[in-house]
């Protein structure tokens, strides 16, 4: 039997209710023996070998912190982009400040091209025509008429490309296939840019890239302080690429985190035509190591995306009248999701708008009718706009919200002025009144749509204070308490791994956060202040530089 | 290419089983799941790998396939399939779908918009689907109304009238006939070479005419006389002063190309009575004559 070690912290935050504060926690293996203090730890260790690790003796640990929302290849395909994005983000290679307007936009191409290797095709991420300006092809040509420059919107759902892109991209030969290619704007969106990653994705993944970026990634997850994620949407990438490429790279022992896997049930049975449960289960049950496990849930996604405004809408709509997009519409919905539903797995559903929010709803009450189960732990990620009716509904129906921390932090003041109005943007992630009404929330990022930073979603769903210091819908607010355990012990349960991570327990994975300050004391306005000194993984030790 | 739309339950994947089944020529078939492609059915005209599903186009939920991908990949097969058949997704659109089509590299055959008379008056009523539902019958070339055995005669005229009221191209009675389905829906029926040829048998609810000129038509005369003739379908070769004009007309839909075959000289018409087929079949004659 191995040895014991006690780590020692000025608090510990367990995030369990039954023993919420502690000093010392002792772990053998990758277990933790027991929490509590050096005192009544003692009959454990009087029987036992073990050595005292202080050197966290004057920090803070909290349970370690999970992120149940995380897209690692998509990551990895923007970090070897060059970023410009709307908000200011620290990215591996250091922070990006953001450009302010069109003029300042152009003028960082510019210095980008400027400052790159002749003719390496530029391919920035980031751009938004709300903070930058309507922006196209010629403007670009403005800046190089050799260089291939591409624009990648923040929304992640549409390009723009200069004249020599547009040629490196063979963009005519796809305007000849897809309408959403329009060569004399320089506009390539949605299934328009399907057709530029043909090209793109080689160029940003190959030789090795994708492996080096998922390492990037891979440190951003760790400086966020995370010790388990979840992939919730597995297979986009491609279930083989995708799963070699994490093999090698999250795989490893050394990797600061667990990962979970999450199969998206679309890009399942495009993989697997028929029998695709089957078929999935038998291709997962090969897979998976100390480090990356498949978890018995499936994402599917209803209503279209939240930053690109394609979110399907109620009364009174969008301000500007445009119509939201369907991903699954929502008569299939039940039908997709029937399958996992009946053998079990935990259904997670992308919506964003309160129609896309009441459609997930009216699916999982159609299931629960013909095929009842208990403890089902069905949840809805993201949840941008929702009603007061929709969170009394989501009581009853027994299902959870994981929603995006982050939303109304970057977007909130921007989204009322243009697209929904003051009363509706208050009130976007509803999760005050989830709490009232006793329903499970946690907090994802969505990397890349938001950082992986779980602190500041708290923060930012704690205080409703936007990036730019305004406080919107205050009575939305999560309590401190409540804001912590959505980061912790209830992203767990939702993940069904409660039994195992997300709260510091006799028996459970020895995953700690250590922090600098104490959230309790700070306060919820400054949590995504405090520095994340290390993380510890089943009781190894990964300092933060 | 044909485009198949129409909400939910309106018939689509039935009618698409029923072209799978009695189409002369070989199918592709781009559809929402596969699980209901009735792959079983004596004699379906596509191959096991020409039905393809695809998934809904964001790129965020598969950033490697698109409908584009899709149909450029069905051309490249050998043999080329000669025609593909796209069941748009129940809450499309199908204009935006018929948009790939419009491409060009995928001439664009025909967009059928399927209702379920029904249900269309109360669903195109409500909200927020109304306006969708009724913009897949209003930008249809040709509508389909399905379901009418299920209602007494007073609620199926009154389902004909409110998807008419919609719809601005022809509305036709569903049917189960396969020469229906090979005339009406896939408009695959071509005028013959030699004027003793067996006439085609009839069919419930249509009627068939084959039209037959000797001298050039003028492009411009010839597409007056089509549009709005009330034809469902129009299928032919004809000449022109410089060339040979291959004509194809889906409802409200009329395409005129230019090849280099020799002319036929003839159009089928089909239409929904003796009297629409006449009254086009004279309008052509005035064409042809003056």
């Amino acid at each position: 039997m191995s040895e014991i070690t006690v780590f020692t912290a000025r608090r510990i935050i367990t995030m369990d209710e039954s023993l919420p504060d502690a000093t010392a926690i002792a772990v053998r293996g990758d277990r933790i023996v027991e929490v509590g203090t050096l005192e009544s730890l003692q009959p454990w260790l009087r029987h036992h070998e073990h050595v005292v690790d202080a050197r966290f003796a004057d920090e803070v640990m909290i349970a370690g912190l999970i992120d149940p929302h995380i897209h690692p290849s998509l990551m990895a395909i923007l970090l070897n982009c060059d970023w410009l994005p709307p908000e200011p983000w620290d990215l591996p290679s250091g922070r990006v400040d953001a450009p302010e307007g069109k003029d300042e936009f152009l003028a960082r191409v510019g210095d980008l091209h400027t400052s790159k290797p002749a003719n390496e095709p530029l391919v920035i991420f980031g751009y938004h025509a709300q903070y930058h300006g309507w922006i196209e092809r010629n403007d670009l040509d403005a800046i190089s008429t050799e260089r291939p420059v591409v624009l990648w919107q923040r929304s992640f759902h549409e390009m723009r490309a200069n004249t020599a892109a547009l040629e490196w991209l063979d963009a005519a030969e796809g305007a000849s296939w897809d309408p959403h290619i329009d060569l004399e704007s320089g506009r390539m969106y949605e299934s328009g840019m399907v057709w530029a990653l043909r090209t793109l994705n080689p160029h940003l993944l190959g030789n090795g890239q994708y492996k080096s970026a998922l390492g990037d990634v891979s440190t951003l997850i760790h400086r966020g302080g995370i010790t388990s994620m979840c992939d919730a949407g597995f297979g986009i990438g491609g279930y083989d690429q995708d799963y070699d490429t994490y093999d090698a790279v999250l795989g490893q022992q050394k990797t600061p985190f667990r990962t979970y896997l999450m199969p998206q049930i679309a890009a399942a049975k495009g993989r697997w035509k028929s029998d695709t449960l089957e078929q999935l289960e038998a291709w997962a049950a090969e897979r998976g190591n100390g480090r990356i496990s498949f978890i018995k849930a499936a994402k599917i996604l209803a209503d279209g995306a939240f930053i690109a405004q394609l979110m399907v809408l109620g009364e009174p709509g969008y301000i500007d009248g445009h119509q939201g997009a369907w991903l699954t519409e929502p008569e299939r919905l039940v039908h997709l999701m029937q399958p996992f539903w009946e053998a079990g797995y935990d259904l997670h559903i992308h919506c964003n708008g309160d129609i896309g929010v009441g459609a997930s709803l009216d699916a999982v009450e159609t299931l629960l009718h013909a095929h009842p189960r208990v403890d089902h732990r069905t949840t809805l990620h993201h949840f941008g706009i929702s009603t007061q009716a929709q969170i009394r509904r989501i009581k009853a129906l027994g299902v959870e919200i994981s929603a995006n921390g982050y939303y109304l932090y970057q977007f909130g003041d921007r989204f009322a002025d243009e697209w929904l109005g003051t009363e509706r943007a208050s009130q976007m992630t509803r999760l005050g009144a989830a709490e009232r009404a006793g329903v499970s929330v946690s907090l994802h990022s969505d990397l890349p749509m938001g950082p992986a930073a779980p602190l500041l979603a708290a923060q930012a769903c704690a205080t409703r204070r936007t990036r730019g210091g305004v406080v919107m819908g205050e009575p939305e607010r999560l309590s401190l308490d409540t804001a912590l355990r959505s980061i912790t012990i209830d992203a767990a349960y939702q993940l069904r791994l409660d039994h195992e991570i997300g709260s510091l327990a006799a028996g459970k994975l020895a995953d700690v956060t250590v922090l600098a300050d104490d959230p309790y004391a700070v306060g919820a306005d400054a949590l995504a202040d405090i520095a994340v000194i290390a993380t510890i993984v089943g009781g190894e030790v990964y300092p933060l530089a | 290419m044909t485009v198949l739309g129409g909400w939910l339950g309106a018939g689509k994947t039935t009618l698409l089983n029923r072209m799978l089944a009695h189409a002369d020529e070989r199918i592709a078939v781009v559809v929402n799941d596969i699980g209901e492609i009735n792959v079983d059915a004596a004699l379906i005209s596509a191959a096991d790998d020409e039905i393809v599903e695809l998934t809904n186009g964001c790129v965020c939920c598969s950033i490697g396939q698109s409908l584009a991908l899709t149909l450029r990949e069905l051309t490249l097969r050998d043999p080329r399939p000669e025609r593909i058949v796209i069941e748009a997704s129940g809450v499309a659109d199908p204009v935006q779908v018929a948009a790939y089509g419009d491409r060009r590299r995928v001439p664009l055959d025909a967009v059928i918009t399927l209702a379920d008379a029904g249900t269309f008056e109360r669903r195109a009523r409500l909200d927020p689907y109304g306006p969708l539902v009724k913009a897949q019958v209003a930008g249809a070339d040709l509508v389909v109304a399905t379901k009418l055995d299920l209602l007494n005669s007073d609620a199926a005229t009154a389902g004909l009238e409110s998807i008419r009221t919609v719809s601005a191209a022809p509305v036709i009675e569903a049917s189960t006939d396969p020469e229906w389905i090979r005339r009406v829906i896939l408009g695959s029926h071509q005028p013959a070479r030699r004027v003793d040829y067996t006439p085609a048998p009839p069919v419930t609810g249509i009627s068939t005419h084959t039209w037959r000129t000797t001298g050039p038509v003028d492009v411009n005369r010839l597409t007056a006389a089509l549009e709005h003739s009330g034809l469902l379908r129009a299928k032919g070769t004809l000449t022109a002063p410089d060339n040979t004009l291959l004509v194809h007309l889906a409802g409200d839909r009329v395409e005129i190309t230019t090849i280099t075959d020799h002319a036929l000289d003839a159009l089928v018409l089909i239409g929904t009575s003796d009297a629409v087929v006449t009254a086009a079949a004279h309008a052509l004659d005035r064409i042809s004559s003056s």
